[in-house]
């Protein structure tokens, strides 16, 4: 909510609309304009409207769904990978802009085309099942994973570095 | 909605690059190939009356998520992939060789999207195998 409200540090806190022991209650038709002032337990005093405490309940409840969202699908993918161990060494997961990109390191050293055509297949299902936007699927070599990723944000979703990264491995 | 000439022109003109590429470059071979589809996949979108397909984004999102284009996406992703891998790849003859371009780039991929663009589009097939440069030529 910090995000949504307008710091006011050094106001004098107002009473509260009713006592601690009973729920306030805020409607947006009602008190969407009228401004609420919040008191942390450190001094500083957030001052927001009724319209601001309500988005960013919102924002916090869709957000949350996003990230149950995500760990399902990572799940989903361990098993996918973990099914098809005898192609793939490593899958990796960066968020890039508003998609997700999943790399997948083939346990060759040359690009799979049954695995290609396999993560087409992957590709369609993830979005469709899994309500996290945008997924972009594609298969690189195991020495080149630093060429396509951010490591430093990306996650090894499956595999393990040494094997699914050849380059990670050289640096260590 | 009419046949756009544009693409199918395009889609004609990148085919004919393909065959001039030498053997030695698959990777390059790999990328203009794509390109082949990216315009054959063009030409039927616009006949479709798809509009916004602005990006390679956007098209994917529409290749995906569109029952009629399902076939087309199980190549052309594949297709899109391996071609915007390749071209950053220090060494790309490791990843794919020539002898793959054939069996595995031409026949999985390009043909079955060109098939399906004829189709969805209901125009006569008239496109052949693209001839390739033999090795050492």
């Amino acid at each position: 909510m910090m995000e949504q409200g307008q710091k006011a540090s050094g106001m004098n806190p107002m009473t509260a609309m009713s006592s601690s022991s009973e729920s306030a209650h805020i409607f947006q038709s009602r008190d969407g304009d009228r401004q609420f002032i919040i008191h942390p337990e450190n001094d500083e005093i957030i001052v927001s409207t009724g319209k601001q405490i309500i988005q960013g309940c919102q924002l916090s409840i869709s957000v949350a769904v996003w990230l149950d969202e995500l760990k399902s699908m990572v799940a989903h993918l361990q098993k996918w990978c973990s099914e098809r161990s005898a192609r793939v060494s490593g899958c990796y997961l960066e968020g890039r802009g508003s998609k997700i990109l999943l790399l997948f390191i083939p346990t060759g050293t040359r690009f799979n085309f049954d695995l290609a055509d396999e993560l087409a297949v992957l590709n369609r299902e993830l979005v469709a099942g899994f309500n996290i936007g945008m997924v972009e699927v594609g298969q690189i070599p195991a020495g080149d994973v630093d060429r396509f990723l951010d490591l430093e944000k990306a996650r090894l979703v499956y595999g393990n570095s040494s094997e699914a990264s050849g380059s990670v491995a050289a640096q260590s | 909605m009419g046949i756009p000439q544009r693409h199918l022109d395009q889609w004609l003109h990148n085919r004919k690059f393909v065959s001039l590429i030498p053997a030695t470059h698959p990777d390059w071979i790999v990328t203009v190939s794509f390109y082949v589809a990216l315009h054959a996949v063009d030409a039927l979108l616009q006949s479709d009356g798809v509009r916004r397909v602005n990006s390679h984004d956007s098209r994917n999102e529409v290749l995906m998520n569109t029952r009629r284009y399902t076939r087309i996406w199980d190549a052309y992703q594949p297709l899109h992939d391996l071609s915007r891998r390749i071209r950053y790849l220090a060494d790309p003859l490791q990843w794919i060789t020539f002898e793959d371009i054939p069996k595995q780039v031409f026949r999985r991929y390009l043909y079955p999207i060109e098939e399906s663009v004829y189709r969805l589009m209901a125009v006569p097939h008239t496109h052949v195998d693209i001839p390739l440069q033999k090795p050492g030529e």
